[in-house]
This record gives structure tokens, C-alpha cells and sequence, in this order.
């Protein structure tokens, strides 16, 4: 499957006109747009893994009155895999906002692409999981800023270490 | 760009549409017997059926842990397509969508192309008689299937198909038949879990095979609504998962929290989960788990 990686990518852009999509509501935040293509391409272009799921993630503005505006999901996840994270924000000058993933297990947050720290923004994030259940993934864009997003999960087996 | 993409598609969905069989149509009723009353079955919140339906089964999980722990492939494994055409009430339908979604996914993990063909016929077969055909695009699904070059476009394809049909048939107050899709998946995969463990025994699967006690209790919470409203084949189904519920009520699995471990390498972040997994089960309960998922999903697959 590795030497058919170049390109594969390149059928994914007819595959995502194809009308399935329309029917993707918009509370899955499972739907089309070019930054989902772009995202989509960057992270299957990768060797590792294979495609389990993507997410849109449109967003607007935080208020004064109210919470930043997040999108929650929950999926589960299986020990001995890797999850691959690709976080692609729209154009910047159109879209705003770095799109922020934070993962929780339970209410514990286990992983944040957001070095709060050193203020550091990683767009691509691996978790080895070594436990069976259900992960909180909330999605956000910095500041509480508006922002137009995409993120690609890939899996491939965790690699002994 | 974002508008240019959303004309296409509305225009690609159309063109769909108008290209659907009978019943595609705006203003269809479903028949009487294919809608379950809400107001009869005890429904959970739209978060929490999305939270379970999306993390129950996977058409392609079970067979991407085969696949990497280098199980053979092999065609004994699959639902007998030769019966389908006797497939004829909605409960079987979605039931059996479900079952050959997961082995299409495991036919396209090992990129089995000689078995796709017959696989997608069936599923489109099923599919247009729950009147969800227009979600699938099977030529598409089908050239992909058989080129052997595209595996993340076909599990992103097939997917998305899945998903598609369960959002629609839940707007469509049809959740039911959603759940038996998922149901169906899950039978499948838990199926070939099974019998694969039987025939190559590996720590590993048999940790995953208990594992899946967890998800038993999703799946009745997601079937229980409809248990004991919508007629007997979903009672003589819910007994069935109890069934093995309780094959798994001596299964113990336990954990041990550990501090996530933070690595950088190369620009890419990479977080270590230390949490370790205890899981018990006995020979004999594995041996019972196997013997009753056969049950299970061959009365499904005959019809019985």
C-alpha cells in the first residue's frame, strides 16, 4: 500500500464532489469544502496509516455574554493504535482564528495541540492509545476567535518503543 | 472557491437524486410497518445516539487489527451472498446493509477486489429497497473496489456512505433502521473477531474480544427503544444481544491510570497514553463468547 502513496490523494478531490455528502448535517460537522480537500491531501499523502475519519469546523466568534464556541465529538479509540491528528485552518486571511483540538478522557484533558506554555500551535498531533474508551475531541479556534477549519484522523498500529 | 464547490455539489446531488428509483421522490410516505412511533419507543437525546452510534462499530476496525497482526484473508469469513435475494422485510434489510458493510470494509482493508463486486451488488440491492440507495455511489465504490489503488478514497467512500445513511434515516424518524444497520456492523465484525481468535489464537484479539463488553451495553441502550415496541423480530434480536451480554457478565476488565508521555519529534507531537489495561477471561468464557456470536450471527444471516 506504501508505494501507492504519492498519488493516491489526488482521487480524493472528484470523491469529495460526489453527492453523498450532501446529506452530512450540520451538527456532524461532517461535511465539504476546499479546506477539507486541502486537509484531506495532507494527511493521506502521509505513508503511515489509513483514512478513519474528518471533521469541518466553522466557527464563529466568542462573546462577552457567552462561552467560546466549541464543537464536541466523541469517538472511541483502541489501545495499540496510533492516532493521526491533522489540524488545517482555511486561508488565514479569510477564515481567522488556529484551530485549537483538545482531547479529554473523562474530564481529564490528555492532549492539547496548543503548547499553552511555550504558546506553540502544532498542526499535526499523534496519540498512542494503550486504553479501550470513548475521547472527548472538542475543536476551537484560539482567542475565541471566528475560524474556518478542517482535521483528518488517520490510524496505524503503534510502533514498539 | 468555497461557493464554485457548493454549486457542484448541489448540482452533483440533484443529478443523484433525479437518477434515484421509485420512491426517491420528494413527498414519499413511507409504508406504515417501516415507522416506529416515537412516541412508543423511549428515545435517548440526539447527542448521546450520535456519541454511541459513531463509536460502536467501524466497518474497518476489526479487520485493520487483522490485517496488521497478518491474519490471512479469507472468503469463509463472509456473509454468503446467495441468500440475499430472499431478503424481503426492512428489518432485514438494515440488518444485513449492516453485516455486508462490514465485510465490504474487510474486503477493502485486504484489497480483495474479486469479492467487492458481489459484496456492492447486494449492498446496493438492500440499500434501494430501504430507499437509501442515493447515499451510496456504487460505480464509484465498485471502480475503486476493484483498481486496488485507492484504499483510504474507497474506506473514505464507504464511510461517509454509512454515516450519510444513518444521519438521514434518523431525520427521516426512521432510527430504527439505523440502529440495525449499526447492530448488523457490529454482529459482523464481532463475528469475525471471533472466529478468526478460534482459528489463530492471539493475546491481542483475545483482549479485543473482550473489550467489546463495553460496547454490548451501547448497543442494547441504542436497541432498547424499540425492544418491545416495534414487533417481534427486534424483541427475538434484543434477546439475542442479552444473550451474549451475559456471556460476557464474568469478563473483567479493569485499568490502571499512568501519566501521558509527551514527545516532539520532528515538529509532530506525539502524546504516550501509560494507562494499562486488566482484562480477565477465561477459556471457557472466550470459548462461550465465540460459540454464541456464531449463533448470533448466523440466525442473522440465514434468516432464522
Amino acid at each position: 500500500m506504501g508505494s501507492l502513496k504519492a498519488d493516491r490523494y489526488l482521487y480524493l478531490i472528484p470523491l469529495l464532489l460526489m453527492p453523498l455528502l450532501m446529506a452530512a448535517p450540520a451538527s456532524a460537522q461532517t461535511t465539504t469544502s476546499s479546506v477539507v480537500e486541502e486537509c484531506m491531501a495532507k494527511a493521506l499523502a502521509d505513508e503511515e496509516g489509513h483514512y478513519m475519519s474528518h471533521f469541518y469546523i466553522r466557527l464563529p466568534a466568542a462573546t462577552a455574554e457567552s462561552d467560546p464556541p466549541v464543537v464536541r465529538e466523541v469517538r472511541r479509540l483502541a489501545p495499540n493504535w496510533t492516532y493521526r491528528f491533522t489540524l488545517c485552518n482555511a486561508d488565514a486571511t479569510e477564515s481567522g482564528g488556529v484551530l485549537v483540538l483538545d482531547i479529554y478522557d473523562g474530564d481529564r484533558r490528555i492532549l492539547s495541540s496548543y503548547d499553552r506554555d511555550s504558546e506553540r500551535h502544532f498542526s499535526s498531533v499523534d496519540f498512542a492509545c494503550s486504553r479501550m474508551g470513548n475521547y472527548t475531541f472538542l475543536f476551537y479556534f484560539l482567542n475565541g476567535e471566528p475560524g474556518e477549519a478542517s482535521a483528518v484522523i488517520t490510524q496505524f498500529r503503534t510502533r514498539a518503543r | 472557491m468555497l461557493r464554485t464547490l457548493l454549486i457542484l455539489l448541489l448540482a452533483a446531488g440533484i443529478i443523484s437524486s433525479c437518477n434515484r428509483g421509485p420512491g426517491s421522490g420528494e413527498g414519499f410516505v413511507f409504508p406504515e410497518d417501516d415507522v416506529v412511533p416515537s412516541a412508543e419507543a423511549e428515545m435517548l437525546s440526539t447527542e448521546a445516539i450520535d456519541d454511541i452510534i459513531r463509536n460502536i462499530a467501524s466497518p474497518v476496525e476489526i479487520a485493520a487489527l487483522l490485517q496488521s497482526l497478518e491474519v490471512p484473508f479469507s472468503e469463509n469469513y463472509l456473509a454468503p451472498t446467495r441468500d440475499a435475494d430472499r431478503i424481503n422485510t426492512n428489518f432485514e434489510r438494515a440488518l444485513m446493509l449492516g453485516v455486508y458493510g462490514a465485510d465490504l470494509g474487510y474486503i477493502n482493508i485486504y484489497e480483495r477486489s474479486g469479492s467487492a463486486v458481489e459484496v456492492l451488488r447486494v449492498i446496493n440491492r438492500l440499500a434501494d429497497g430501504l430507499r437509501v440507495g442515493q447515499f451510496f455511489d456504487f460505480e464509484a465504490l465498485r471502480r475503486l473496489s476493484t483498481s486496488r489503488s485507492n484504499l483510504d478514497s474507497l474506506l473514505y467512500l464507504s464511510i461517509s456512505s454509512y454515516n450519510n445513511i444513518d444521519d438521514h434515516l434518523r431525520e427521516e424518524n426512521r432510527g430504527h433502521l439505523s440502529a440495525l444497520i449499526i447492530t448488523g456492523v457490529w454482529i459482523e465484525g464481532q463475528y469475525l473477531i471471533t472466529q478468526v481468535a478460534n482459528n489463530f489464537p492471539d493475546q491481542m484479539l483475545v483482549e479485543r474480544i473482550a473489550e467489546q463488553k463495553l460496547i454490548i451495553n451501547d448497543l442494547l441502550m441504542l436497541l432498547n427503544p424499540y425492544c418491545d415496541v416495534a414487533g417481534d423480530d427486534y424483541a427475538k434480536l434484543c434477546n439475542e444481544i442479552r444473550r451474549l451480554k451475559d456471556a460476557y457478565s464474568e469478563v473483567s476488565i479493569s485499568y490502571t491510570p499512568g501519566e501521558p508521555e509527551t514527545i516532539e519529534v520532528d515538529g509532530r507531537l506525539t502524546i504516550v497514553q501509560r494507562d494499562e489495561t486488566h482484562i480477565e477471561i477465561s477459556e471457557e468464557q472466550l470459548q462461550d463468547i465465540i460459540e454464541i456470536s456464531k449463533e448470533v450471527r448466523n440466525g442473522i444471516v440465514e434468516g432464522r
